[in-house]
C-alpha cells in the first residue's frame, strides 16, 4: 500500500467517524408514498384512456343492441305474429285472378311467415297470369281487351305505387304487334306510309278515322311522330 | 442474488413500487449524508434531499440504463445543489453555527474520559476542514465516500473532466489529512 492509499484510508476511517445520519422517518415515508402513487394502477395516468375506451365499448354494446332488436330484421318471431294477417289480405285478390296461386298460397302460411315480406312476394302472381291471357287473346275483341284491361288494373292496383303500369302497356304493344291482318297496326301503318309519300290530306283523313274506330287504342311514341303530320 | 440498481430503476418504471422501495434502502443514506454535508442548514437540506428523490420519481418513464443509476441519482443531486448555490449566489457556508456542531464519536466502553474528549474534538476538526473545502472539492469528496465512485464517475456525475475531478479528489484528501493531526 502507498502513502497516499494509507492517507485516503485514514481520512476514510475519519469520515466514518462523523456518522451514518439518516433521513427523518417521516421523510421517508413522504418520499416513498409519492413513489407509489405515481405508479399506482388506477392513477390519472390511465384515467383518460379508460374512460374513453368505456365510451367507446358502451357505445357499440348499444349499438348492436339496438340493431338486434329492431323487429321485421333478425328476429322472426315477432315478426311471425304481425305477419300472418297481412299474408292472408292478398289472398282474395290472388284467388280471383289467379286461383291456382290463391290455391297455393293458403296451405303454407308458416312458409311464408319464414320467408320475408310474403306479401310482396304473392303480389307477382297475377301478373305472371297476364302476358299468358294477353297472347292469346285477339286484341281487336274490344270487350275482351276491356277485361283484360280491368285485370290489369286491379291487379296493378294490388302493387303499392303503381310501379308495373309501364311493363303492362309494353306488354300490350308486343300483344299488338302479334296480332293478324287488318288489325290497327296494319291501318296505322298504311297511315305512316300515306304521311311517308306526302299525302297529308289522305293520311289526316285515315288518322282521324282510325281514332274513330279504334277509339280506345293507344298509339306507341313511335307510331305517332310516324302517322301525325308534323 | 439481488437484482442491480438498473434493473430495479426499470421495474419501478414498469410499475413495481416495490422495486423503489428497494432502490430508496440502498441509497438513501448516502445520498442524504452527501446533501447534508454539501450544505449546512439542515432543512434545505432536507428539502433538496426530496426534491432529488421526487425527480427521481417523475424522471423514471425516461430513464434509460445509460450510466449507473449511482451515478445518474447523484447528477440530478448535483444539479440541484448548483441551483441551490446560484440562488444564493454562489455563497459558501461558513464553518460556525448550530449545524457545524459534529455529532457523537463511537467511543469503546473502556475510553477515558480524556481519551473521548479527544476524540471529540479530532471529529469536530475533521467535520470543520471538510467543511471548509471548496464546494467542488467537497462534492468529489463526498462521493467518493458516500456513493463509492470512482475518477471517472464523479468527472461525469459532476460535468467535469476527469483529470479535474482526480485534482479535485487530492486536493481535497491532502487537506482532510492535516485535519487527522496526530490522533
Amino acid at each position: 500500500m502507498t502513502d497516499d492509499e494509507k492517507v485516503a484510508r485514514r481520512v476514510s476511517q475519519k469520515y466514518g467517524e462523523l456518522g451514518a445520519e439518516e433521513p427523518p422517518r417521516a421523510l421517508d415515508e413522504a418520499i416513498l408514498a409519492a413513489s407509489r402513487h405515481a405508479v399506482r394502477p388506477w392513477s390519472r395516468r390511465w384515467a383518460v384512456p379508460f374512460s374513453i375506451a368505456a365510451v367507446l365499448v358502451l357505445s357499440v354494446t348499444v349499438t348492436l343492441r339496438m340493431q338486434h332488436e329492431q323487429p321485421g330484421i333478425e328476429s322472426p318471431v315477432p315478426q311471425a305474429k304481425e305477419s300472418a294477417p297481412q299474408a292472408k289480405e292478398p289472398v282474395p285478390v290472388a284467388a280471383s285472378a289467379a286461383p291456382a296461386a290463391a290455391a297455393e298460397a293458403q296451405p303454407r302460411p308458416k312458409a311464408a311467415v319464414q320467408k320475408q315480406r310474403p306479401v310482396v312476394r304473392k303480389e307477382p302472381e297475377p301478373f305472371q297470369a297476364a302476358p299468358q291471357d294477353l297472347a292469346a287473346a285477339p286484341l281487336e275483341i274490344p270487350s275482351r281487351r276491356d277485361a283484360m284491361r280491368s285485370a290489369e288494373s286491379s291487379a296493378a292496383g294490388v302493387v303499392a305505387g303503381n310501379a308495373a303500369a309501364p311493363a303492362m302497356a309494353q306488354m300490350r304493344a308486343s300483344a299488338a304487334k302479334a296480332a293478324p291482318a287488318d288489325t290497327p297496326e296494319r291501318e296505322l301503318e298504311r297511315i305512316a306510309g300515306l304521311r311517308a309519300r306526302g299525302m297529308h290530306d289522305e293520311a289526316d283523313k285515315a288518322l282521324a278515322e282510325f281514332r274513330k274506330r279504334y277509339p280506345d287504342y293507344k298509339m306507341s311514341a313511335a307510331m305517332l311522330e310516324r302517322v301525325e303530320r308534323r | 442474488m439481488a437484482a442491480g440498481d438498473e434493473q430495479l430503476m426499470l421495474a419501478y418504471r414498469g410499475g413495481d413500487a416495490g422495486a423503489f422501495e428497494q432502490l430508496y434502502a440502498r441509497h438513501k443514506g448516502g445520498l442524504y449524508r452527501f446533501v447534508l454535508r454539501s450544505i449546512r442548514d439542515r432543512a434545505t437540506a432536507e428539502e433538496l434531499y426530496q426534491e432529488v428523490w421526487m425527480r427521481v420519481i417523475e424522471a423514471r418513464e425516461r430513464y434509460e440504463e445509460r450510466a449507473k443509476f449511482t451515478t445518474w441519482l447523484y447528477t440530478i443531486a448535483h444539479n440541484r445543489l448548483v441551483d441551490h448555490w446560484r440562488k444564493r449566489g454562489l455563497q459558501l457556508v461558513s464553518l460556525d453555527g448550530e449545524e457545524g456542531a459534529a455529532p457523537e464519536p463511537a467511543a469503546d466502553a473502556g475510553y477515558e474520559p480524556q481519551r473521548i474528549a479527544e476524540a471529540r474534538q479530532g471529529v469536530a476538526r475533521f467535520a470543520r476542514a471538510l467543511e471548509a473545502l471548496p464546494a467542488a472539492q467537497r462534492e468529489a469528496f463526498l462521493l467518493h465516500q458516500e456513493a463509492e465512485m470512482s475518477v471517472a464517475e464523479i468527472a461525469q456525475a459532476t460535468g467535469c473532466g476527469e483529470e479535474a475531478a482526480k485534482s479535485r479528489l487530492r486536493y481535497a484528501t491532502a487537506k482532510l489529512k492535516e485535519a487527522l493531526g496526530d490522533d
